[in-house]
């Protein structure tokens, strides 16, 4: 090791926070290198002196009692118990499966199986298409609530399987893209 | 040249389950039965530690036992969560590092040691102090803890766990929540910038001596002679 490796583990040896083999390459170059040496001495030195003044003020015992009798008055009773995972858990879950379903149903809803555009009737008006073939914006401002506008988008989607739905070409996209702008 | 460790005052812990982690262990299952007197066994076993630990990081010795009663009451109130696989030594100081990191920052600052703090208290065990190797003590704790306030932070709490608290860097890793290669590094440079920090101050006592003493010669050479 040279001095500019050496250097950057001088304040670590010094305190004696280096392990065997990094610690002994150290003591080994120190034994001929007089700067190092030297810096490695100033360091030790002054970890000395900051480690003694680490408990220079005594303490009596009647600070630990006081400290004691202030613990003690503030326990009342048993430790409060852990909170119980289990039920947390089961909750959590509870919530993810419901969050799933309902993804899982709107998005059944929304895009239909055999891809035929959706053509809302009311109270929901399309606005226009958007940049993608088959992209349709759906204009909420007047106020219907969501759950209606997708019972409409369900109930239009069984009348058009009911119906035998368009086929689909090749040249038309597999599903279209329905944007739902809401305000 | 002698190269040879010097002594130095504290030494790493040893690793591996110490027979007072396995005591405290089951001071703890007793705590949690409901037997309150193994807490206070548990607060008197470690309440000095905690006030230091405070101490060392605040300078306040009403703070520091405010910090370390704080300390000790929500480590009673989380017992139910205490991870048996870790020493109450560990988990307790970390509580209090928390809440002495919390108030410094309350704080905004360090606290200097007021000299009244220093003098305070009865005799250190193992019998009096020379009155001078007390206040040279006092003196050298008060400009310690003038040079540590003068450090970030980060470096400053892994600086005082280690030398003042004599923890190792493994400790201070699980203390502070860090590895053991990040705690090595601050230490490192929390030592040289506490070493340069010192140096400096040193300097400019030594010049302050110098003008003063310049000063009174040139007063005396002024002074009428008798």
């Amino acid at each position: 090791m040279n001095c500019t490796s050496i250097r950057k583990r001088l304040a670590l040896h010094a305190g004696g926070d280096l392990d065997g083999r990094e610690a002994a390459a150290v003591a080994a170059h120190l034994k001929s290198c007089l700067a190092c040496y030297r810096e490695y001495s100033e360091m030790h030195e002054l970890l000395g002196q900051v480690r003694a003044s680490g408990r220079h003020r005594a303490r009596g015992d009647a600070e630990t009692e006081s400290l004691v009798a202030g613990v003690m008055r503030g326990i009342h009773g048993p430790p409060p118990p852990a909170p119980q995972l289990l039920p947390r858990l089961a909750m959590a879950s509870g919530w993810a499966a419901a969050l799933l379903l309902g993804v899982a149903l709107g998005w059944r809803a929304l895009v239909p199986a055999d891809g035929s555009p959706i053509e809302p009737k009311s109270p929901a008006r399309v606005l226009d298409h958007g940049s993608a073939p088959g992209a349709l914006t759906i204009d909420r401002r007047d106020g219907s609530p969501a759950a209606s506008l997708e019972e409409d988008l369900a109930r239009q989607l069984e009348e058009l399987r009911r119906r035998g739905g368009p086929s689909r070409s090749p040249q038309e996209p597999p599903t279209p893209a329905l944007r739902v702008k809401s305000f | 040249m002698r190269t040879g460790a010097l002594p130095l005052t504290r030494s790493p812990r040893a690793d591996g389950p110490r027979a007072e982690d396995v005591a405290d262990s089951r001071l703890v299952e007793r705590t949690l039965a409901g037997d309150a007197e193994a807490f206070e066994a548990l607060v008197r076993r470690y309440e000095e530690r905690a006030w230091w630990a405070a101490y060392h990081l605040l300078g306040d010795a009403e703070e520091a036992r405010d910090i370390a009663q704080e300390a000790f009451l929500r480590a009673y109130k989380a017992l139910a969560r205490f991870d048996f696989g870790m020493s109450f030594y560990t988990w307790l100081y970390r509580i209090v590092v928390n809440l002495s990191i919390d108030a410094m920052r309350k704080r905004g600052r360090l606290k200097p040691v007021a000299l009244d703090d220093l003098a305070g208290g009865l005799a250190a065990p193992g019998g009096e102090p020379q009155p001078g190797e007390r206040i040279e003590s006092e003196e050298t704790a008060a400009r310690v803890r003038e040079v540590l306030g003068k450090l970030p932070e980060k470096y400053r709490t892994v600086m005082t766990l280690r030398e003042l608290d004599g923890l190792s860097c493994k400790e201070i890793a699980s203390i502070v929540r860090s590895t053991h290669a990040t705690v090595r590094w601050r230490l490192h440079i929390a030592r040289r910038m506490f070493k340069e920090h010192w140096d400096r101050m040193e300097r400019a006592a030594r010049h302050e001596g110098l003008s003063q003493s310049g000063r009174l010669r040139r007063a005396e050479d002024r002074a009428p002679q008798p």
